[in-house]
């Protein structure tokens, strides 16, 4: 009957298996809530629960999956108990009820061989369940069924429990007689409308489907297909028949056989409403004894005692610790869209359309001006599109989330461990591909933290800790990317032992552990092979390490950070991007070949010019490594790296020679970007030898201009080596043929705009592949910054460079810089006399140089830069002409030849004049209201007579523009050019000094040391001090402080310096002069 | 350019192409076109015979040359040379040779077995010799050519 049923209908087999998933997603969360709760359970849950028991019940007796009915039923019984109150949830409850769920779960998901499935066990254990809390004449009533009949009907069979609790919500029970061909499909009606129909006054106790009468298929047209169900109501016959829609005489009220008429019908007085059964407990009947044929249940179940529920606990918890949850993750081939969504999408269709009718007729007419709206409609209307499709693939990540409650619980359980967990951010949504991969990692992450990370209760009080743990897991959105965190607040990892342990199995060398940071220590055990679990438990030794979550999370575009602090717990911060088929990404050349790489992996772009080269690269045991600040980097070139070929050994060597010597020349000539505008060559000439090549291809001397991309990817970073970098774009990441699978240093292959193919780097594989290792060059590092520490410190400001004039060359320091658009001069417009563009759906402001200087309004250019800034806490554009470019500028910045309002002063880079420009001061110029805004909403004191600051910069430009700013804001400054003579100004004025303003890196004293001999000197020790720097990490805030630093921030940040200042002098009430003068 | 006439019901199309002085044949129906070399982007540490991959329509599409592949030498890349593009399990790939010629019919009774003594990377890719009024063409099996064997592992797979 079954594989009839089975083949009744394949699209109601999918609707019940959609519909009960959607049931099944939420049980697990449901029924831990109802357990947490304990008697104050929400009725309402407890009632949801149940009606998803219910409703998989009636929709698998309809398809014929007796066991998956069998097993709902029994389940819904208990659950009907535990409505009434007649259960108390407890762990006991909800554990035997997760046990049916799971199995149903899994009958569910292969209907086929549902039928053969063993669901013993389970029922068992909930009739053990159920029969405990009933009393013992009960008892019998959960396996037993009746016989109702009526009339003229055939009669049906109903488990006793049901029976008796629909008669005791005084309801009557009915057969309904419909005829699924006729009645149901016929009509257009599907059968699961049917039942929610009829639940909704009632109870559906059975459903019968008669296939007997149904003979061949032959004969099937004119037959009917007799489908009876028994429905449990309050309502009387006739408002039946309305609701049920077919006629009265096909409504007969049922009976217990043998009995005449009466216990079917209740008394009025016991009607009470269905779904809401008294609170105050019903007179507990003592059921009715059958008063008919009770027949013990034709079903499966063996008859043994129940045993007692706590074995039946075990059982269900033996299940295999890996199958948390379900089964198997069930990879859903389809997907739930928002109607809107959709209709957005067919919209957009309907643009994109639109937009390929006016290409072709401007084709046609060879018109170049629609070609060109043409294209401009066609590229916004493609990352509508784009991210309309995007957002259909999105997730919560809830679907992950919401099995970690189950995880944790039945966890710390077997542990005999207490842990809260706190889950935030469920609603973050990521793309479904991620979030199916994420849901191993992150279980296992999960089930480490409590394993190894929370402590028992009673060493927890020990430590004073709160007995329980506390997990917290959490998702939120940052920069584009996703970051989930672990956190726990155990015993954290022991870095000593993670690190002995990757000694002793010879992961790593003594002298690569000495020069270890504690992240990397920590960052061991992401590397195969090692565990640190003294002893093997059921969840340490699943064979699933950290380095299977690592290669997982790789898979994925993930990283991972792990930071611990011993005895007050651990953070794993995973970050993802949104999606994996469309990512951001820096286009970069190499060998004369165009390859993308992540945009995730790139940290920053950096340039050395040849004559840099010498200070900033070092060959430390053969290999080339970057300074870069306090860091030590491994340098990789792309070209060495590729150009190293096998396959080049099969070429002639003359060949090989002309290919380099190709290079060569073309290393000389201008480089072009992909605009085709010469890039700003001139900039950086590269006046060093020809790059000298040996034999055997690599460079044997550092020299020649530098592009180099900062890339970081988990546990390596390191700088790679381009020919030159191109322009950043949206690509499409396409999978490389099954031949070059091999092939672990692309990630893939992209379609580039002028469709040639280019292929993505993957900065892991690209990075295992040349055997950079971290901690070697951690090592290496190490003997670098032993040697750095005494060699002269330099101020290096990084500029961006761009055009205004044709002639004119500017530029603006990097620190200033939050992000540079590209965009067309006809997207520039004019809105009350002043420029403005509108972007992401806002209007940015705009300004030139030509609106205050005396230079040359941008003309010709073909596309601009809007270099984006932030000024008064507002976004503005200073607009240049592409191409843009980055250069490191020495101190050599001379602030009076070229100063006027909106040029801070200009540099010689690269041997051309280089306007600097002054965002600020533009921006006060263009819009004057901004500052009054910003000073007038009382947020700065009044302006005058403010006070005195000591500025140490050593840097002529900066120290001039500090001071500009300060004294623009009233107050009065002393400035020296390095740390001796601002002590010597200091002593000088010990008196008037009220804050030192002064830089990091400096000749003769450094802003530190001056510092630390301000804080050991009592008179002045409480001088507030603000650190400049134009780039701080956190290690150089950490230094500061603990220096003495008050406050850290970034040079030509005029806002939030004044804004620091102002708050440093408000923390210091009493005049820093009687302080002093006090002191002596 | 061949003659087609007489052919019997269990004839098979193929199309024809040349490595060197050879003839070959691939089933015509397993071709789904045959296009020029265009824009080929090399894919530096690959197998040696994967000449790179190509952008078909917005596919990649992995390139192999198919006389290195053989073991007859590079193929010829000029104004002749020609990349058939087969579909292997789903996945499209390009087959370099140095010109193809014609679609033709080959007649069971004209086929004779391989000749025993091929290389290593030749074995079961060659279902059989016809003899042709312009010669013998060589029929290949393409599945074999795109399967990596434990014989042509060291053709196909990794060398690094």
């Amino acid at each position: 009957m079954s594989e009839e049923a089975l083949a009744l209908d394949d699209e109601l087999m999918q609707g019940f298996i959609s519909e009960s998933r959607e049931h099944l997603a939420t049980i697990e969360a449901d029924l831990l809530a109802i357990e947490q709760a304990g008697d104050a359970a929400d009725p309402e849950l407890v009632n949801k629960v149940f009606r998803a028991a219910h409703s998989i019940k009636g929709c698998s007796g309809f398809l014929g999956l007796n066991q998956v009915k069998e097993l709902a039923h029994k389940a819904e019984t208990v659950l009907d108990m535990l409505r009434s109150h007649k259960i108390r949830p407890n762990a006991e409850v909800t554990n035997i009820l997760l046990a049916a769920f799971d199995k149903l779960r899994e009958m569910i998901e292969s209907p086929a061989t549902s039928e053969s499935a063993d669901i013993a066990l389970q029922v068992q254990g909930l009739v053990a369940l159920a029969s405990s809390y009933l009393p013992h004449s009960a008892k019998a009533a959960l396996t037993e069924k009746v016989q109702l009949s009526a009339a003229e009907a055939t009669p049906v069979t109903v488990a006793q429990v049901d029976f008796e609790r629909a008669q005791r919500a005084g309801c009557c029970v009915y057969s309904l007689e419909y005829d699924l061909i006729h009645d149901i499909e016929r009509q257009g009606k599907n059968a699961f409308q049917l039942f929610n129909q009829l639940e909704a006054g009632g109870e559906i106790l059975d459903v019968v489907l008669d296939f007997a009468s149904l003979g061949g298929l032959d004969d099937a047209i004119g037959k009917c297909l007799p489908l009876t169900i028994v429905l449990a109501t309050l309502a009387l016959p006739d408002a039946i028949g309305r609701l049920a829609g077919i006629p009265q005489e096909r409504i007969k009220p049922l009976f217990l056989d043998g009995a005449s008429g009466g216990p079917a019908f209740p008394a009025p007085e016991a009607a009470c409403p269905r779904l809401e059964p008294p609170v105050v407990s019903l007179p507990t009947p003592e059921p009715a004894q059958p008063v008919v044929q009770a027949t013990a249940a034709e079903n499966h179940l063996p008859q043994v005692p129940a045993p007692p529920p706590s074995a039946n606990v075990a059982a269900a918890e033996s299940r295999p610790a890996g199958a948390t949850g379900a089964s198997q993750p069930v990879v859903e081939d389809t997907l739930r869209v928002n109607v809107g969504l959709l209709d957005t999408l067919m919209n957009l269709a309907g643009e994109l359309v639109l937009s390929r009718n006016q290409f072709q007729a401007a084709i046609l007419q060879n018109n170049h001006r629609m070609l060109n709206s043409a294209g401009q409609r066609l590229s916004q209307i493609t990352s509508e599109i784009q991210d309309a499709i995007m957002r259909t693939r999105l997730q919560p990540i809830e679907n992950v989330f919401g099995k970690l409650p189950r995880v944790v619980r039945d966890l710390s359980n077997s542990l005999g461990k207490e842990v809260k967990l706190d889950i935030r951010g469920k609603e973050v949504a990521l793309d479904r591909s991620l979030v199916e991969g994420l849901s191993d990692p992150l279980t296992h992450m999960v089930r480490n933290a409590i394993d190894h990370g929370i402590e028992s209760p009673a060493e927890r009080s020990k430590a004073g800790k709160d007995r329980s743990g506390t997990l917290r897991v959490e998702a939120r959105h940052e920069a584009g990317q996703v970051v989930i965190e672990i956190a726990d607040d155990g015993k954290g990892i022991d870095s000593q032992r993670v690190s002995q342990a990757a000694l002793a199995k010879g992961l790593i060398t003594a002298e690569q552990l000495k020069a270890m940071t504690l992240q990397d220590q920590l960052a061991l055990i992401l590397l195969p092979g090692l565990s640190t679990a003294e002893k093997v438990s059921d969840v340490s030794g699943r064979g699933v390490g950290m380095d299977v979550v690592k290669t997982n999370l790789d898979r994925l575009g993930g990283q991972v950070e792990i930071n611990s602090t011993a005895g007050r717990g651990s953070l794993f911060r995973i970050k993802l991007p949104l999606t994996l088929t469309i990512i951001p990404a820096l286009i970069v050349s190499a060998e004369n070949e165009r390859f993308a790489i992540p945009q995730i992996n790139v940290e920053e772009l950096l340039r050395i010019r040849a004559e840099e080269t010498k200070r900033r690269i070092e060959v430390v045991g053969g290999t080339e490594v970057l300074l870069l600040r306090d860091r030590i980097l491994p340098l990789l070139r792309l070209d060495d790296f590729l150009g190293v070929l096998p396959t080049y050994g099969d070429r002639q060597t003359e060949r090989e020679e002309l290919d380099r010597r190709m290079q060569l020349a073309d290393r000389r000539s201008p480089r072009y970007s992909t605009d085709g505008e010469p890039k700003l060559e001139n900039v950086t000439p590269r006046p060093g030898p020809p790059v000298a090549r040996r034999s055997d291809g690599r460079r044997s001397s550092v020299s020649g201009t530098l592009e180099i991309a900062v890339i970081t990817t988990g546990r390596f970073q390191y700088g790679l080596v381009v020919q030159a970098f191109h322009n950043t774009e949206e690509i499409v990441v396409k999978p490389l043929g099954h031949h070059l699978k091999e092939s672990r240093e692309y990630a893939g292959a992209t379609i580039l705009g002028d469709g040639a193919v280019a292929l993505i780097l993957d900065a892991a594989g690209l990075a295992g592949k040349a055997e950079l290792s971290n901690p070697a060059a951690t090592q290496r590092a190490k003997d670098q910054e032993e040697k750095s520490e005494d060699s002269e410190s330099q101020d290096n400001h990084s500029l961006l460079l761009f055009r205004n004039g044709p002639q004119e060359h500017c530029a603006i320091p990097l620190g200033a810089v939050r992000r540079i658009e590209r965009i067309k001069p006809d997207q520039v417009e004019m809105a009350g006399g002043r420029r403005t563009m509108k972007y992401r759906e806002q209007s940015l402001p705009l300004v030139t140089l030509a609106d205050t200087a005396h230079v040359d309004a941008i003309s010709g250019a073909r596309d601009l830069a809007v270099i984006v800034s932030n000024i008064y806490g507002r976004e503005v554009g200073l607009l240049g002409a592409m191409p843009v470019d980055v250069a490191d500028a020495t101190s050599d910045i001379d602030n009076t030849t070229h100063r006027q309002s909106g040029i801070a002063g200009s540099s010689i880079i690269g041997g051309r004049t280089t306007l600097i420009a002054d965002l600020a001061e533009l921006v006060d110029a263009v819009y004057p209201e901004w500052s009054s805004a910003q000073t007038g909403d009382g947020a700065h004191p009044a302006a005058a007579g403010k006070g005195t600051i000591l500025l140490a910069e050593d840097s002529d430009f900066f120290r001039s523009q500090l001071k500009r700013f300060l004294e623009g804001d009233g107050y009065s400054v002393l400035d020296a050019a390095d740390g001796e003579l601002a002590w010597g100004l200091l002593q000088q004025n010990l008196e008037k000094v009220q804050l030192l303003v002064t830089d990091v890196e400096m000749p003769n004293l450094t802003g530190l040391d001056l510092t630390r001999r301000i804080r050991s000197d009592s008179r002045v020790a409480k001088l507030p001090i603000i650190a400049v720097t134009s780039l701080a990490s956190d290690e150089d805030l950490a230094e500061g402080k603990s220096a003495g630093v008050d406050d850290y921030q970034i040079k030509l940040d005029r806002d939030t310096l004044i804004s620091h200042v102002h708050n440093l002098l408000a923390a210091q009430p009493q005049n820093n002069a009687a302080a002093l003068t006090a002191g002596y | 350019m061949m003659s087609n006439e007489a052919r019997s019901e269990d004839a098979l199309l193929v199309s024809v192409f040349r490595l060197g002085d050879a003839m070959f044949g691939i089933p015509a129906a397993q071709i789904q076109e045959v296009v020029q070399m265009g824009s080929v982007t090399p894919v530096h540490h690959a197998p040696p015979c994967i000449v790179g991959i190509r952008n078909l329509r917005g596919r990649i599409v992995t390139v192999i040359d198919l006389g290195l592949r053989l073991e007859l030498g590079e193929a010829k890349r000029g104004a002749e040379s020609r990349i058939m593009i087969v579909d292997s399990e789903g996945e499209l790939v390009g087959l370099l040779v140095d010109r193809v010629d014609d679609t033709i019919f080959l007649q069971p009774e004209d086929m004779s077995p391989p000749p025993p003594n091929l290389g290593a990377l030749q074995e079961g890719v060659m279902r059989g010799v016809y003899r042709c009024p312009d010669g013998l063409v060589t029929l290949l099996d393409h599945n074999t050519i795109l399967k990596p064997s434990e014989k042509t592992a060291g053709a196909l797979a990794g060398s690094r």
